[in-house]
């Protein structure tokens, strides 16, 4: 849509109305949904100095803290973004016209996903979360193995 | 605001996720304070995220990535080879070329190391080089991703500091261009050293210009991308959408390398990769609002302009705390914290943020690359098999180049500014 906008202003000399609006709702979505993801992940930035340093049994309480945080946070957000919604979500949005809370709700939504991923994690355990890493991620390097071999 | 600052600390001590101790560091300060303005934190998130220049960066992150699944890295390396392949020390100096012309395409120092490295290191070890000296050549030189245009930090400091992003882009030119002359310099000395091989091609101008026109699609692109800005053709953001654009052409017609495969894959890596980034700036934005509401830059303006430091002594004084901040924090969160706080101060000072934007960058550049939160290390260890420490000490040397380039702008800031006043003022 970027492409086909600067495309348009030079070649046509006109524009697609509220096509900003659109890309910049789809970019806060990708955002809010891939923080989710990166959440259940484990691969959001962090220093982890101090976790690589302690026992195996003690980075596992750490790691489980530090789900509990995130989890919580998420939670609060979500939870504060539903009143903000329902005093602000009525405004409309200056080109599309449509109301703000179609992209307000990428919040809870985004928080909401983050926080089931901790609950999720913290229900499976860490643990077995990891073995099944390590056994998806051994079936795929003996696979590639065999096409080696093959 | 000593809870929101212990707290933030501790958050980050125990590894929670930089954006998320942000918001944890938040709530902490929310809950001593005044609990009725935790409501401020989703509107806080909202207004970190609704921003239409900020769809840059996922933008050039797509960008490189593409680029780099086209299989640019080969035709770069073979191209550098020719030119200064015939040096002592030949392919230490094409590693350096390779990353002056992959910084202007992927604007990563991490996509630098990584695609540089598995093809180089190997390759400088088969012909005789120390592996320690190829690796840590590697991270050196990739430090030139942040610096040469574009840049993805550059972008980042410019919307945080709502600076042209073109001027960021034309400032980063010349310390780019010189941190690599730099390394080349240190690199023949090392190499004449110690003895290290001389390659055996013979550069001939005929085959060069040949060379230099089969190239010209990789060459071209960071002329197109800082061109289309500095010119005020596009935006920061549609220069990069034209960018993808380019990328996607080039892959599936110049190099037909490009499959849907490597593109799903590429796709999947820049959201991935801008969500983090996006999500500390969201959380930033709090952070921010907080510091703004507390007014920490102005007093800590007033309290430095209190000490009658002169701008030298001050960008001095702020390239010490830049280097060490960049050794525990990664690049992104470290501009996003940093330049609310000290940018007020150069400012007060009489300092231009444009300067104080390239010194942050190339200083964070260097934190890049040390211990213990280096991501280029950790991408290197990873390529090379190499443990991070002995990376780090065969970084080293190299590293002085850019501590070197930030002392001479510091000294001579017209290194930096001559540049974009010439062309954008």
């Amino acid at each position: 849509m970027v492409i086909l906008l600067v495309g348009l202003r030079y070649i046509f000399n006109s524009s697609v109305s509220g096509a900003n609006e659109i890309i910049t709702i789809l970019f806060i979505y990708t955002t809010a949904i891939g923080s989710a993801i990166a959440v259940g992940q484990r691969s959001h930035i962090s220093i982890n100095i101090f976790e690589e340093k302690l026992s195996q049994k003690s980075a596992k309480y750490l790691a489980k803290l530090q789900l509990t945080l995130v989890g919580l946070i998420n939670l609060i957000i979500a939870w504060f973004s539903i009143t903000w919604i329902s005093q602000t979500g009525n405004n409309l949005m200056p080109t599309l016209g449509a109301t703000r809370s179609v992209v307000q709700f990428s919040i809870p939504l985004g928080c909401g996903l983050a926080a089931l991923y901790c609950i999720t994690s913290a229900i499976v355990g860490l643990d077995k979360k990891k073995e099944r890493d390590q056994n998806q991620a051994s079936s795929n390097f003996n696979s590639r193995d065999q096409e080696h071999s093959k | 605001m000593t809870i929101l600052l212990l707290s933030l600390f501790l958050f980050l001590l125990v590894g929670v996720p930089i954006a998320y101790s942000l918001g944890l560091s938040a709530l902490c300060y929310f809950l001593t304070h005044d609990p009725g303005l935790i409501v401020v934190m989703p509107q806080q998130l909202m207004a970190g995220m609704d921003s239409y220049p900020l769809i840059a960066l996922p933008l050039f992150i797509f960008m490189g990535q593409l680029m780099n699944a086209s299989g640019i890295t080969g035709r770069l390396i073979d191209y550098c080879m020719l030119i200064v392949g015939r040096f002592r020390g030949g392919l230490g100096i094409v590693n350096i070329s390779s990353s002056m012309l992959f910084g202007g395409i992927s604007g990563s120092s991490t996509s630098d190391t990584a695609s540089i490295g598995s093809i180089l290191i190997p390759e400088m070890k088969r012909r005789g080089y120390p592996h320690q000296f190829a690796a840590g050549l590697t991270v050196a030189s990739s430090t030139m991703g942040m610096i040469i245009p574009p840049s993805i930090p550059m972008v980042l400091f410019a919307i945080t500091a709502q600076e042209s992003v073109g001027k960021l882009f034309l400032g980063g030119v010349i310390p780019g261009l010189m941190v690599g002359v730099f390394q080349i310099i240190f690199t023949l000395w090392i190499s004449t050293k110690r003895n290290y091989p001389k390659g055996n091609t013979k550069f001939k101008f005929s085959i060069f210009l040949k060379e230099t026109f089969r190239s010209s699609y990789i060459l071209l692109l960071p002329i197109f991308v800082v061109g289309t800005v500095v010119l005020g053709i596009a935006t920061a953001t549609e220069s990069a959408g034209l960018g993808v654009f380019y990328a996607i052409a080039t892959g599936c017609i110049v190099t037909r390398k490009l499959t849907l495969d490597k593109f799903i894959n590429a796709l999947r890596y820049s959201i991935l990769t801008s969500a983090k980034i996006m999500i500390i700036i969201a959380f930033s934005k709090l952070f921010i609002w907080i510091l703004a509401y507390e007014r920490l830059p102005d007093d800590l303006a007033y309290s430095v302009e209190g000490f009658d430091l002169s701008l030298f002594w001050l960008l001095i004084l702020m390239i010490l705390i830049i280097l060490l901040a960049g050794t525990f924090i990664d690049v992104s969160p470290a501009i996003l914290l940093l330049t609310p706080i000290f940018l007020p101060i150069i400012i007060s000072a009489g300092g231009s943020p444009i300067l104080f934007g390239v010194i942050l960058v190339i200083g964070l550049a260097v934190g890049a690359c040390t211990p213990p939160v280096g991501n280029c290390l950790n991408v290197c260890s990873a390529v090379s098999g190499l443990r991070i420490g002995i990376i780090f000490r065969g970084a080293l040397p190299f590293l002085v180049a850019n501590v070197l380039t930030l002392l001479l702008i510091v000294i001579f800031p017209s290194l930096v500014l001559w540049l974009p006043s010439l062309l954008m003022d």
